[in-house]
């Protein structure tokens, strides 16, 4: 009865795993990205060595710079409603040929979302050109939270990128359960590990032999013989003897 | 479905759901989706042949005849 009830969760499960993956899927363009437009667009790749050390770029993250930030446990963070201040600084005289400062979130692969700001030139000294953009999770916030890894680069008119880096940013809640994945991640785990135990006691228990005295007879058990019948013997009773003959009998 | 194959099931969902938990706790990234792809497989594999030697060895012990 349990198994059967086991087994027809399992599809109820997979469902709520479908859901959460197009969650995330769906969800993932609402990332926002105040006063800089974004769009989603495919990566163009890490840019070649010789024009990522002319661009001599640097990012900074609310004022760290992000190099500082290329593993996961050293990741920068944001916190529910923090809104980064993202500034590209790179040198001047190549503020004509530099056309986008771009800031792509990638999750499962996926870029989720890009996005971008014109540079302009910055009075010095030293003169540099710089791009600005203000990132916040905006209402994702509310779904999800975690690791995710940030690229920043810069784009030519061509659309190619001159420069890029890849950095991580810690989305923290409080408890790190106040967005929503984490708390059904969590009664999942616990439903999982439920029925996985279940399981495994009800393997047990059909494996067990039934109990003596109830239901049919173990198997092996030496077969009851039907009681023998005593052969049968001649009624003494129900015939008449032969009459004997004697010597008084009628001359 | 036999009650090992259930829990040899139910232990590669859990592997899967854990994957999902720590990246939500921030100690692993899934970024790269041959990484995370690999992720996964480690985590449901290991979870499914835990769950399901599990299961069987429940079993076994199940049918020890009792002296």
């Amino acid at each position: 009865m349990r198994r059967a009830r086991s087994s027809a969760t399992r599809p109820r499960l997979g469902i709520l795993l479908a859901i959460l993956l197009a969650g995330f899927a769906v969800t993932g363009p609402l990332f926002t990205s105040v006063g800089a437009q974004a769009h989603a667009m495919p990566s163009h790749g890490a840019a070649t060595p010789a024009v990522a050390a002319v661009v001599g770029a640097t990012v900074t993250w609310n004022g760290n710079n992000v190099s500082s930030a290329g593993s996961p446990s050293s990741a920068l963070s944001i916190s529910k409603g923090q809104t980064a201040l993202v500034v590209f600084t790179f040198s001047e005289g190549l503020a004509s040929y530099i056309t986008n400062a771009t800031l792509q979130v990638t999750y499962l692969g996926i870029v989720l979302t890009t996005s971008r700001a014109a540079p302009h030139v910055v009075g010095g000294p030293p003169v540099t050109a710089e791009a600005q953009i203000n990132w916040s999770f905006g209402p994702l916030y509310d779904a999800l939270e975690g690791v995710f890894q940030f690229t920043a680069s810069l784009q030519t008119s061509s659309g190619s990128n001159a420069w890029s880096e890849s950095f991580y940013v810690f989305a923290k809640a409080p408890y790190l359960l106040e967005s929503g994945a984490p708390v059904v991640l969590l009664v999942l785990t616990v439903a999982e590990l439920y029925w996985g135990l279940s399981a495994i006691r009800e393997a047990r228990k059909e494996a067990r032999p039934p109990a003596a005295g109830a239901g049919a007879p173990p198997t092996g058990a030496p077969a009851t013989q039907a009681p023998s019948t005593p052969p049968m013997t001649p009624d003494s009773g129900s015939g008449t003897p032969p009459p004997p003959a004697g010597p008084g009998g009628p001359s | 479905m036999s009650a090992a194959s259930s829990a040899a099931s139910s232990g590669a969902v859990l592997g899967i759901v854990i994957v999902f938990l720590v990246q939500q706790f921030g100690w692993v990234p899934l970024t790269s989706i041959v990484t995370s792809v690999i992720y996964f497989a480690v985590a449901a594999i290991v979870g499914g042949v835990v769950f399901g030697l599990a299961a069987r060895a429940a079993r076994r012990r199940g049918a020890k005849p009792v002296a």
